[in-house]
């Protein structure tokens, strides 16, 4: 039953670790058994039993000994696993506790690791997620590719938004589309609506009654529109947006049933449902209206939001619309009221982009430029990291030797190394996900509303996913491999004779050294891009708009529908407001005007051209943005009068019809002819006189100038959407109570709705080149942070190495300049290589982030120095301490160390 | 036996092994005598089910095994209270001073 091994004594078994087989085990059980025995009888012995009674009266009192032979196999087999996890866990145990002693032992070298990788992994994956939300995460609606936006265009490419009317006509044309709804084309209005006397301020959207069945969203809560919503006097409704219903609603379920009210025209609708989260098109909307399917809103112009057919390309789509729309002209039936033909209304093309690309089409180059940033980044922190711990790890090849001498094998050195790095990963990660936590949280806080998706930022859960992903990539890049090339170059490293501890060969070290000039060129790319963000944003700040942004304010008026019924009451009211305005004192001037800035150029447009065009050609005519403004419009806005003269009091209703146009618009209509005394006419066969050419200004578009016409408002008499522009002295707020109090002066149902600097109206058409320019130089930054300390670690080994080398040279005769220009000249080759590099790079990332530019050049010589110029200045600073350290060597020690 | 029985009597024993411990390490045949001598041999226990016992407590982690010398010079295997045990007895006991009230209460009541 006993094999050979449990013959020998239990100590040598120990010894030699031969394995305890069953029998072996039970050797313990039985000892423990004989023991028993022999005290038992004993025992019974000393109580006057003889031998063999004493015997069997001790295996009566111990019961059946074979089950309890059987019942303690067991008993011992689960005993010696359990030890065996013991020890194991005791060995990792034991390896941690070793790598936080070493790790300990160089508390610089650990706390920049964690501190690299940290930054590395929270940028990183804070983008990710970022940009996964933003751009990966489907929108809110059934198959948004099949969903389309379109609109047709005139010769000039201009934006036409079709009457609401037109929508039946294209929905007949089954073959390309199956569901066809409209927007009403003015997108995002703020609204005031009172929820049981709260004001409640809310970006409402009037949208046909089909226009969540068209796009396939399914309500959060309650329904959405309905198709009798649509009807002719049907109970009106409204749908609240999901960011709004939590925001200012607080998420109440209540809310459903509730009815908000509009303060001044009295109208009431019922809430009836909340859209989906991360559902806010168009982007900025709070609460959806349905557009009632009467006369009245039969000629509101709409922006076409369509499902197309199944198999139907967008491309396809494009032309049957086009086709459709030269057929049966959306505007024919407008047309006929103005008594023009309908061939002024050529449709020259359709512009039709998928949903996605509407809402995120010009942010997703930016966005991508950003994500590919941060995993360079990631990956430069990671080799950076990965080429310290090899300098480290290279630096103990006595211990690796000493320990291979030991018996350690390869995988035991491995393993070692490998757990001190994961150590520093594993803590890199945790705060890397704090990082990108905290990233998030700020740009979900800091960014304005006005990007696309940004509602759905602050829904981001914590990235663990991806954290944990960075971290293990981490891990393999920087912990593995160097542990790995080690354990493998220390174990013979000390066996060779003519070897240093720490010792590189010359090509791990030319390796290295590219190495760095990688990151350094990566570093550049890098910075360069941000210079060139930087000064996009800088000169969209300080670009001369054609107006002075400070001291300038738009305020919004309104009042009571009904109080205004007429035009000529409300041109009375707006004109006698105006008026009351300019007299307050602080203020210099006002005007009028026909909306916000930066509403784009499609929208309050109209045809127009030279008087003296032939008739044929009428149908050529531009449509063109216009304004209807006061006589001291320019002055509100200082736009320079480059020729003729503005409007004055004088031009009235009685006197001649007069034009001021913008240096576009004169360069369109009369190019290199005096514009001032020509004549222009209007779509209903009006004349204008020309008299005065302004500046261009970027009011309709913060990029972009283009044509505008400006006509005086006391000759037009237009409808007034009730924004008025004023000129201050000092700060808006200060006035506005004055403000306020003309307008009650003028007419007690007038409010003061909204009131904002130029400066604030700004904000965001710069929201987007702001944070892109933020985020980019960040990474810029840490990018050249990285590099340096990537520099920094291989000339500091570099002259650990060249010691001797350096200390003959001293005992020669050089002096400390000789050894400073030698080690600076070496950094200088790693960062000029790495520059030549950058540069090629910064010309490939100029062009791809050349949609982001604004003034400036792709290949922007300004910017190109600036981060060279940085990127020179920190490399000389990183290569400076190991320099200097080199100069300090003593010649005699470092001759008597080798 | 039932095996509730046989969780009460495994539970008498497990609380008398520690009882026994609680005082000093013992090796099996010495926890063995001192029960007879505490009990005034009222139980008969089989020494095999005492052992059983002690491996039982051994898994659970409530006592530890030693080799050692015994007082006449002889290899024994000594058994000793770990902290967990020491836990496990004020438990054990709590649990069976209270049973045993209970039981009693009943019985006196007749």
């Amino acid at each position: 039953m006993r094999d050979l091994s449990s013959k020998l004594p239990r100590g040598v078994r120990r010894l030699f670790r031969l394995s305890v087989t069953r029998a072996g085990m039970l050797d313990n059980v039985d000892d423990e058994m004989r023991f028993h025995f022999a005290m038992r009888v004993a025992e019974l012995r000393a109580l006057g039993m003889g031998e063999r009674e004493a015997a069997a009266e001790a295996r009566r009192r111990f019961g059946n000994v074979e089950e309890y032979r059987t019942h303690s196999a067991r008993h011992e087999a689960r005993q010696a696993h359990r030890t065996g996890r013991r020890a194991l866990m005791h060995g990792i145990w034991s390896d941690v506790q070793y790598a936080l002693r070493a790790l300990g032992r160089t508390p610089v070298f650990t706390g920049a690791a964690i501190a690299v990788l940290a930054l590395g992994i929270g940028m990183s994956t804070a983008m990710a997620a970022l940009y996964t939300t933003v751009f990966v995460d489907r929108l809110a609606v059934a198959q948004q590719d099949r969903i389309v936006i379109a609109h047709p265009l005139d010769r000039r490419g201009t934006h036409l938004d079709v009457p609401f009317s037109y929508l039946p006509t294209i929905a007949g044309d089954t073959k390309v589309v199956r569901g066809i709804a409209g927007v009403y084309h003015l997108g995002v209005q703020p609204v005031p609506f009172l929820d049981k006397g709260v004001s409640v301020e809310l970006g409402a959207v009037t949208a046909s009654a089909n226009y969540f069945h068209v796009l396939g969203v399914r309500p959060a809560i309650g329904r959405l529109f309905l198709p009798d919503d649509g009807l002719a006097g049907a109970a009106p409704v409204i749908v609240l947006s999901y960011r709004a219903w939590q925001r200012q609603f607080g998420g109440d379920l209540s809310v459903l049933g509730r009815t908000l009210v509009m303060p001044y025209t009295q109208q009431r609708a019922r809430v009836v449902g909340v859209a989906p989260a991360g559902f806010a098109y168009p982007t900025g909307s709070d609460a959806w209206i349905p557009l009632p399917a009467d006369t009245a809103s039969s000629t509101l112009q709409v922006d076409i939001v369509a499902r197309l057919a199944p198999n139907v390309s967008i491309d396809a789509a494009r032309a049957q619309l086009l086709a459709l729309t030269q057929r049966a002209n959306p505007f024919a039936q407008a047309l006929a009221q103005q008594k023009v033909t309908a061939n002024m209304f050529q449709i020259a093309g359709v512009d039709m982009q998928s949903f996605a690309y509407t809402i995120l089409g010009n942010t997703r180059p930016a966005a991508m430029a950003l994500l590919l940033a941060s995993a360079l980044l990631l990956l430069i922190a990671c080799v950076n990291i990965g080429n310290l711990v090899l300098v480290r790890l290279l630096g103990r090849a006595t211990e690796i030797a000493v320990r291979r001498a030991m018996g350690a094998t390869y995988t035991d050195i491995v393993r070692l190394f490998g757990v001190e790095q994961a150590l520093i990963a594993l803590a890199g990660g945790v705060l890397g996900l704090l990082t990108a936590l905290g990233l998030l949280r700020i740009v979900s806080v800091a960014v304005p509303a006005q990007l696309p998706r940004m509602d759905v930022v602050s829904n981001v859960s914590a990235p663990l996913g991806a954290a944990a992903a960075m971290t293990l990539v981490a891990i393999l890049v920087f912990g593995v491999l160097p542990s790995v090339i080690a354990a493998r170059a220390g174990s013979y490293a000390v066996l060779r004779s003519d070897s240093r501890a720490g010792g590189e060969t010359h090509s791990r070290r030319r390796a290295r050294r590219w190495l760095v000039s990688t990151q350094m060129a990566l570093a550049l790319v890098m910075l360069s891009g941000a210079a060139l963000l930087v000064r996009t944003l800088a000169h969209l700040q300080s670009m001369d708009l054609g107006y002075t942004p400070s001291h300038l304010s738009v305020v919004e008026f309104t009042a009571p529908r009904s109080d205004l019924s007429t035009l000529v009451k409300m041109f009375d009211v707006a004109q006698r407001l105006v008026t009351r305005i300019e007299a307050t004192p602080g203020v210099i001037a006002a005007t009028p005007i026909e909306s916000e800035p930066f509403k784009g150029q499609s929208l309050f447009i109209m045809k127009l051209g030279a008087a003296e065009q032939p008739e044929s050609e009428r149908s050529h005519d531009a449509f063109v943005p216009f304004e209807f403004v006061g006589p001291d419009y320019f002055r509100t806005f200082e736009t320079p009068i480059l020729n003729g003269r503005g409007f004055t009091a004088a031009d009235t209703k009685s006197s001649g019809n007069v034009v001021v146009i913008n240096e576009s618009l004169a360069r369109q209509l009369w190019p290199n002819q005096n514009a001032v005394g020509k004549q222009l006419h209007t779509l209903d066969d009006t004349l204008w006189s020309v008299v005065g050419v302004v500046r261009d200004t970027h009011f309709r578009d913060l990029k972009r100038v283009g044509p505008v016409a400006y006509f005086d408002w006391q000759q037009v008499q237009p409808f007034w959407n009730g924004f008025v522009a004023i000129r201050t002295t000092n700060s808006l707020a200060a006035l506005l109570p004055s403000i306020r109090v003309a307008a009650h002066d003028v007419d007690p149902n007038l409010v003061l709705f909204d009131a904002r600097t130029m400066d604030d109206l700004l904000a965001a058409p710069l929201a987007q080149p702001r944070l892109s320019a933020l985020l980019m130089t960040g990474f810029g930054v840490v990018a050249l942070l990285l590099s340096a300390i990537g520099l920094y670690g291989v000339m500091s080994s570099g002259v650990r190495q060249q010691t001797r080398d350096i200390g003959v040279r001293l005992a020669l005769g050089a002096t400390a300049r000789d050894v400073r220009r030698l080690v600076l000249g070496d950094a200088l080759r790693v960062v000029g290589a790495g520059s030549l590099i950058g540069f090629v790079g910064s010309i490939i990332a100029g062009r791809v982030l050349s949609a982001q530019l604004f003034g400036v050049s792709p290949i922007d010589p300004v910017s190109l120095a600036a981060a060279a110029g940085l990127l020179l200045t920190i490399a000389a600073v990183a290569a400076h301490v190991p320099a200097r350290r080199a100069t300090r060597i003593d010649p005699a020690v470092a001759l008597r160390n080798e | 036996m039932s095996g509730d029985a046989n969780d009460l009597l495994h539970g008498t024993l497990d609380l008398l092994v520690l009882k026994t411990l609680s005082w000093a390490p013992m090796h099996g045949y010495g926890i063995s005598t001192w029960i007879e001598h505490a009990t005034k041999r009222e139980l008969d226990i089989l020494d095999s089910a005492l052992y059983k016992a002690l491996h039982r407590l051994e898994d659970a982690g409530a006592i530890a095994t030693e080799w050692g010398t015994s007082d006449n010079n002889r290899r024994a295997k000594y058994y000793s209270l770990t902290p967990r045990g020491r836990r496990m007895l004020r438990a054990k006991a709590a649990t069976w001073k209270s049973y045993v009230a209970a039981v009693t209460g009943v019985l006196d009541i007749a």
